[in-house]
């Protein structure tokens, strides 16, 4: 029985909106709801408010939502007018530039760091002086040892300390063990999801899931909610799988490191027309990491440690490789499209080291494509489609 | 009776101007060739034949432009960015933002009531807004190049584009004009890119009223439309939007020799 | 001559690398001045500072990005050329993006025997300070196991003594560019500085010393219509200060960190010295990566008083984050309390290129001070 398509408005992806929804929703709502809110960089776990009851603000998160809006051109230009450089990534130059118009929700503390990229760091610090608002650097180590696990357990628990003295309230250490307990069980269920998706063929589809599996631990690690929704999409994934409604597959592919909101259709169309299923994204991927709610803030660490940052940016590339060589095995990986964001460092000059190793270590092909992740200036959505069909005429 | 004058060797145009006192005697505006030097003496001729003056009637020269250090007969050389702030206030006293859209290059400049700079922006490497940008434009869609700004101004409705890079508008012309899309709809959204551009440069500065524009471009009343329509203010334009920075330079020769 | 031996020195930069080889010692190459050289020094190794040259890119580009700043893809041009290959060892820190990827790349497809990345924390305080003295006990264990001997607490003391007897020395040719019309241009300073990240410390140490007499007693004056301090990325090439300086202004001070970063402060030699080490590494002034980033802005603004400039010149590299993004923040800065010292931001490319737009905007600011 040929299997047929699940809805794109499927139980996944209209949970995902609602959460992607509730989230910022909440960052709006904030102030009128009397609570603090935290402009957070992209990559801090979020349980570090969620343990205080205040409400984290990405903006660089939003500002995705914004590019998919097509608003997000006002904010770059508002930040490269003030003497950001054009070069600047547009991730980061959203945020400067909301800061600057002040259309964001205004923050009551701001809580910065680096491995995620250095102009993200400059931003930030921008941030918390056109807000006028306390903020506070979380440094975050270059190695992954003992030594490095402690010097960031001290950079989170002085982040939290830094919190409770600028909101003049005070931690409990139950909640914080309950917000680590949380956190550990939504790792758990992502784990879980993700072992479903080494099957053959995967149950989940390649839009359902982009850019999903990270938001909820990322964004609302420490949640109940993120519980929530990774059990529901492994549920949804186990009944696929029993009723033999899972889409066949004849590529199974590993997208790499981002997508932009853009080329979200080219994701179907790869499924339609070539059969070619992203069963693997970077940003899917879920580390095992040793979590302990007797050691909360050793436990976020950890975790923190173990970015979902789609390339790593806080430790050597040989990680970020070691990475791609685990999940290419794992998965069972045909080929790698990898989008090269113009703005990210990290993620563009990681590109032929990937390539070279795909293909002198698995064989596998990898097809890169150019572009810019919210920038509308630079997003070729066109050429991207005729380098997929490129790439695939020379698979088949 | 006192005679100076200005020489400006732009990229694509050379001007010179000869000022008596406080008053333009005579300019001369001619192709800069590939002889920078020999383009030189040409523009300085041509304007001294005007004035019925010979070279050694002047008492003081200063160049500017890019090929401002070549110029054998100078007695000194000044930036454009601070002839063209010179010789906007002259023209217009209560000018403290100008925007110049020279041959290769823009620049925002802001200055005081004399017409000193207190900032200036350029736009790097890149030709948006520029004399190049426009004959490529012009040559892309096979119109004269004076007839640009007019027929923009007939566009129903502005084209997209996208990009206000001198690689990228050029094939988004193409494609549009392979699309059919109306010549005038294009150069509509062509002036509308590079406003926004030249609008971010003048933000890199801070705009202060009143607002001119000098420089070839100026005379493009597209460009300038759409660059009034940003900025919300009223730019002032000379007559001879060109001859802008001779004429500071000029100036500057004149308080050169007073000081003395 | 007064500039002969430091021109030499730079002429061929590899020269003393390749001496020190033939007498069968090894040569251990550094990026960025956060490397702690002292050890390398104390293990009887030559530390050398890694450069660019003005080299055509071609693999630097595909084996980074075109989107990695002109200085690193220009040295992993040159490494990948082999013009490094005489290194026994390559070390930096993680310092910024552009040199972890440098990293990355160097460590992918590069044989040098020791590879080396120090975390380097981007604050000041106690557990920092901690964390990067455990980062330079690894740096050292590397360096013993390379050489094959042990490096002593005496020897890293007295290598510690000769580089802060350096530092001082450049100080105080530092000085002499307060007066008025300055013994020294921007450009004989920049070079000065530069020959000090090849040659040996102690020959160094003794260039400096005839170098300050004889600057003392220097007829030649740098008279100029402005005071110039430069600012921002990494910037090693004399010829674009002589840029500012032919335009009739005169280079007078530094927040480089080819230059006054490099010596600014001491280190402390009282204590334990690997965590001596690490304290003096960690200055919030030697880089704007730091935190608090405010004091490096503070830091700028008073040697911009101190040096009585007329104007500051900020360099970026076009793609370097830090800097691209400190610019803003300066200039809020210097708006605030009114301060009134002119800014002007120049992007460029590690290689000396647009050299006549240059020349407008530098000579446009000049004029504009004067």
């Amino acid at each position: 029985m040929a299997a047929t398509i699940p809805q794109i408005d499927s139980e996944v992806q209209k949970q995902y909106a609602q959460f992607v929804a509730n989230f910022f929703k909440s960052a709006f709502d904030a102030r009128n709801a009397g609570k603090k809110l935290v402009w957070m960089a992209y990559y801090l776990p979020s349980e570090l408010c969620y343990a205080l009851d205040a409400v984290p603000f990405y903006p660089e998160i939003w500002g995705g939502v914004c590019a998919r809006q097509g608003i997000v051109l006002k904010y770059l230009e508002a930040a490269e007018s003030f003497g950001y450089p054009r070069e600047l990534c547009s991730a980061t130059k959203s945020a400067a530039g909301m800061a600057l118009s002040g259309e964001a929700p205004p923050p009551d503390a701001v809580l910065s760091t680096q491995p995620v990229c250095d102009g993200g760091m400059k931003v930030h610090e921008l941030v918390a002086v056109r807000y006028k608002c306390p903020h506070f650097f979380i440094d975050v180590p270059y190695t992954k040892d003992k030594n490095g696990i402690e010097y960031l357990t001290g950079e989170l628990e002085g982040a939290l300390k830094f919190l409770t003295e600028s909101f003049g309230t005070e931690l409990s250490e139950a909640r914080l063990k309950k917000v680590v307990e949380l956190s550990k069980r939504a790792e758990e269920l992502h784990l879980e999801v993700n072992e479903l998706r080494k099957k053959k063929p995967s149950p989940l589809l390649s839009l359902e899931l982009f850019g999903q599996y990270f938001f909820p631990c990322s964004f609302l690690g420490g949640t109940q909610a993120a519980i929530d929704f990774y059990a529901m999409v492994a549920e949804v994934a186990k009944r696929r799988i029993k009723e033999g409604n899972v889409l066949e597959e004849k590529y199974r592919l590993l997208w790499a490191p981002l997508v932009p909101q853009s080329f979200l259709s080219i994701l179907q169309w790869l499924e339609l027309e070539y059969k070619a299923k992203v069963v693997m994204e970077m940003v899917g991927y879920a580390p095992k990491i040793e979590m302990d709610a007797a050691k909360p803030l050793e436990s976020l660490a950890r975790k923190t440690l173990e970015a979902r940052f789609p390339s790593l940016g806080n430790g050597p590339g040989v990680l970020n490789l070691d990475r791609y060589r685990e999940i290419v095995k794992d998965y069972d990986i045909d080929a790698v499209i990898y989008f090269a964001h113009w703005g990210c460092r990290t993620i563009c000059s990681a590109v032929k080291m990937v390539k070279d190793l795909l293909r002198e270590e698995f064989d596998v092909p990898m097809l890169v494509l150019d572009g810019d992740i919210f920038d509308p200036r630079n997003n070729p959505v066109e050429q991207a489609r005729a380098r997929v069909e490129e790439f695939f005429e020379m698979l088949e | 009776m006192m005679l100076v004058a200005g020489i400006d060797i732009g990229s694509l145009t050379a001007k010179a101007l000869i000022l008596e006192d406080s008053k333009i005697r005579a300019y001369a505006i001619i192709p800069t060739g590939v002889d920078s030097e020999g383009t030189s003496k040409k523009v300085m001729n041509s304007a001294l034949e005007r004035a019925e003056l010979s070279l050694e009637d002047l008492e003081y020269v200063v160049s500017t432009g890019y090929g401002r250090v070549i110029v054998p007969f100078a007695n000194k050389n000044i930036t454009e960015i601070s002839c063209h702030a010179k010789g906007a206030v002259f023209l217009f006293p209560s000018v403290r933002t100008i925007l110049d859209m020279g041959g290769q290059d823009c620049k925002a400049i802001r200055c005081d009531a004399s017409g000193k700079v207190q900032n200036f922006a350029m736009n790097d490497k890149c030709a948006a807004g520029t004399g190049r940008f426009f004959e490529i434009i012009a040559e892309t869609m096979e119109l004269p190049l004076e007839e640009l700004g007019g027929l923009s101004l007939e566009a129903m409705s502005a084209a997209k584009i996208s990009s206000a890079c001198v690689v990228f508008a050029k094939s988004e012309v193409l494609a549009l004009l392979r699309k059919g899309v109306d010549k005038k709809n294009i150069l509509a959204g062509i002036n509308e890119a590079v406003a926004l551009r030249v609008f971010a440069l003048l933000n890199r500065v801070g705009i202060e009223k009143d607002f001119a524009i000098t420089g070839g471009i100026a005379k493009n009343v597209g460009v300038v439309r759409k660059v009034e329509e940003k900025v919300g203010l009223k730019a002032l334009i000379a007559e001879e939007p060109q001859i802008v920075g001779a004429l500071g330079a000029a100036l500057f020769a004149k308080e050169a020799l007073e000081q003395v | 001559m007064m500039f002969e031996r430091v021109r030499e020195v730079l002429d061929d930069r590899e020269a003393v690398a390749r001496s020190w080889k033939e007498q069968g010692k090894k040569v251990v190459g550094w990026v960025c001045p956060y490397v702690p050289e002292e050890l390398i020094h104390a293990a009887d190794m030559l530390p050398f500072r890694v450069m660019g040259a003005p080299v055509t890119i071609v693999k630097g580009d595909a084996y980074l990005y075109p989107n990695i700043c002109s200085f690193n893809r220009v040295v992993l041009e040159l490494a990948l050329g082999g013009r490094y290959d005489f290194l026994d060892g390559v070390v930096t820190a993680n310092v910024c993006d552009h040199i972890r990827r440098l990293y990355d790349a160097w460590h992918f497809f590069l044989d040098t025997p020791l590879k080396l990345i120090l975390s380097l924390p981007h604050k000041t305080a106690e557990n920092a300070v901690a964390h990067f003295k455990d980062e330079l006990l690894r740096f050292k264990n590397s360096l013993e196991r390379l050489s094959g001997a042990e490096i002593s607490d005496s020897a890293l003391k007295n290598s510690i003594k000769t580089y802060n007897r350096a530092r001082e020395l450049l100080r105080r040719i530092y000085e002499l560019r307060r007066e008025d019309e300055p013994p020294i241009s921007g450009a004989e300073a920049l070079e000065v500085v530069k020959a000090g990240m090849s040659l040996p410390k102690e020959e160094y140490v003794a260039l400096l010393e005839e170098l300050f007499e004889n600057l003392e007693q220097r007829d030649k004056r740098y008279k100029s219509n402005a005071r110039i301090m430069i600012t921002g990325s990494d910037l090693d090439d004399p010829g674009f200060v002589k840029l500012i300086e032919d335009a009739g202004g005169v280079v007078v001070a530094d927040d480089l960190c080819t230059g006054s970063r490099y010596f600014w402060e001491d280190v402390d030699v009282g204590g334990d010295t690997l965590e001596a080490l690490a304290r003096r590494y960690l200055s919030p002034v030697l880089c704007a990566r730091m935190h608090p980033y405010e004091a490096h802005i503070e830091h700028i603004i008073k040697m911009a008083g101190d040096f009585n400039v007329d104007g500051i010149i900020f360099e970026a590299l076009k793609f370097c984050d830090i800097y691209g993004g400190e610019y803003p923040l300066l200039r809020e800065r210097l708006k605030e309390e009114g301060f009134d010292i002119p800014l002007l931001l120049l992007d460029r490319e590690y290689a000396l290129s647009g050299v006549e737009q240059l020349k407008t905007r530098i000579q446009a600011f000049i004029e504009s001070l004067s």
